[in-house]
């Protein structure tokens, strides 16, 4: 039911022979173990854990479940994404290295679900937050769907072509264009009551801040960090 | 001399009360040797779904009346049902019927409420897809036929054990056991 025109297969091809084995290569190096983030929120994870267990053990397929986002390369978003948890969500994302893939799980990281008509809090869809590979509906979706979507993605990974990854996963966004994050500086690191500190010497007499500076050639601020 | 005698004795009443919790706990962990191993090997042996599993819409465009019950039985109005009245045989003519299975959440109220049962449900799980839009099946999609697993000759099905084992208790009916 589900035939699917793949768009990496339109694009220009290696025509060597070497590369192309190389490429087939890592794919399926890729393909054979992927590690998913122990991530879920709310019901779907119940469905994920028992593909944990012996009954439907997901092993088979080389996926270990890591609790690091350093370590993993895919994440199965299981559960409700509030509006609360998408910084979360996205900086997890962020945090996982290259090659990472998504399967949106259940209809609440898909659309929403029973939730996309009136909820005040719940992200319509996890492709506004994070570029989706597989959509898995179901509310829950049986551990056999899991297997199925993670085979579907197998595919997909196994026909993609190296140079077009970070390309492709760019264009899948829906309404987003791009996140452009940086890092900033926590603002709960207690430097702004140094800052406060130090500002008010100032505006005492001149001998005080003439022997701060003296005595602290180094700004307070500096030592706090 | 005495005291040494009671350590003996006490002594040996420990090796024994060891002996004894050892193999109590090998007697344990050497009885599941005799089972089988309970992992499905999905794509190839696939469990038998419970009889009212709730799977994939199924719909019959011809029974539906367009009488839009289904989509205020929904919990989030999800049906799109197009009709148009028309004058002539003074009654509603349906065009178009859709469901959108990336919102569904396989409630299965539709089909408890839908009057003329043209809205059934499937055993039908794999809807998983790479394109969201393509979870939202028209008419046509919703009316095809899934394919039974007890028919593929190819994938060898599995009885669900729950069930098996409550039928072993119905028949035989000697003490009731709740794990499976």
């Amino acid at each position: 039911m589900n035939l699917i025109e793949f768009p990496l297969l339109d694009q220009t091809s290696s025509n060597s022979v070497i590369s192309t084995t190389l490429n087939d290569l890592s794919n399926w190096s890729r393909l054979s173990s992927l590690w998913p983030l122990l991530y879920g929120t709310s019901c779907c994870f119940i469905e994920f854990a028992s593909l944990i267990g012996s009954r439907f053990d997901f092993d088979r397929y080389g996926l270990v479940p890591r609790s690091s986002p350093r370590q993993a390369d895919l994440i199965l978003t299981a559960g409700t994404v509030t509006m609360k948890m998408a910084p979360s969500l996205v900086r997890l994302y962020e945090q996982m290295p290259e090659p990472k893939y998504v399967i949106a799980m259940g209809a609440c990281t898909i659309t929403g679900g029973m939730f996309s008509t009136d909820s005040y809090s719940t992200v319509r869809g996890v492709d506004k937050l994070i570029p989706v590979d597989v959509y898995l509906p179901g509310c829950p979706p049986k551990p056999e769907a899991v297997i199925d979507a993670l085979t579907k993605l197998r595919k997909k990974i196994s026909r993609e072509i190296v140079e077009d990854r970070t390309l492709s996963q760019n264009k899948k966004r829906c309404f987003t264009t791009s996140h452009k994050l940086y890092v900033r500086r926590s603002t709960h690191t207690g430097t702004y009551e140094q800052e406060l500190l130090y500002q008010s010497p100032s505006t005492l007499d001149i001998s005080s801040e003439t022997f701060l500076k003296s005595k602290s050639p180094v700004p307070s601020y500096k030592l706090v960090n | 001399m005495f005291p040494m005698v009671t350590g003996f004795m006490s002594y040996g009443q420990q090796t024994i009360r060891a002996t004894r919790y050892i193999g109590q706990s090998f007697i344990t962990t050497l009885s599941h040797t005799n089972r089988l191993p309970i992992t499905i090997h999905y794509p190839y042996e696939k469990s038998i779904t419970p009889e009212r599993f709730r799977g994939r819409i199924h719909f019959e465009f011809d029974k539906c009346i367009a009488c839009e019950v289904c989509v205020r039985v929904c919990p989030i109005d999800l049906p799109v049902v197009d009709w148009r009245f028309e004058k002539d045989i003074k009654r509603k003519q349906l065009l178009n019927y859709s469901i959108d299975f990336g919102v569904c959440i396989f409630c299965g109220n539709c089909v408890e409420y839908c009057p003329t049962s043209c809205l059934s449900m499937t055993e039908e799980y794999e809807l998983s897809t790479y394109d969201r839009h393509e979870l939202n099946y028209n008419q046509i999609a919703l009316s095809r036929l899934p394919i039974s697993i007890m028919g593929d000759y190819t994938i060898q099905t599995i009885r669900n054990s729950s069930e098996s084992k409550i039928n072993e208790e119905k028949s035989s009916n000697s003490r009731t056991i709740t794990d499976y």
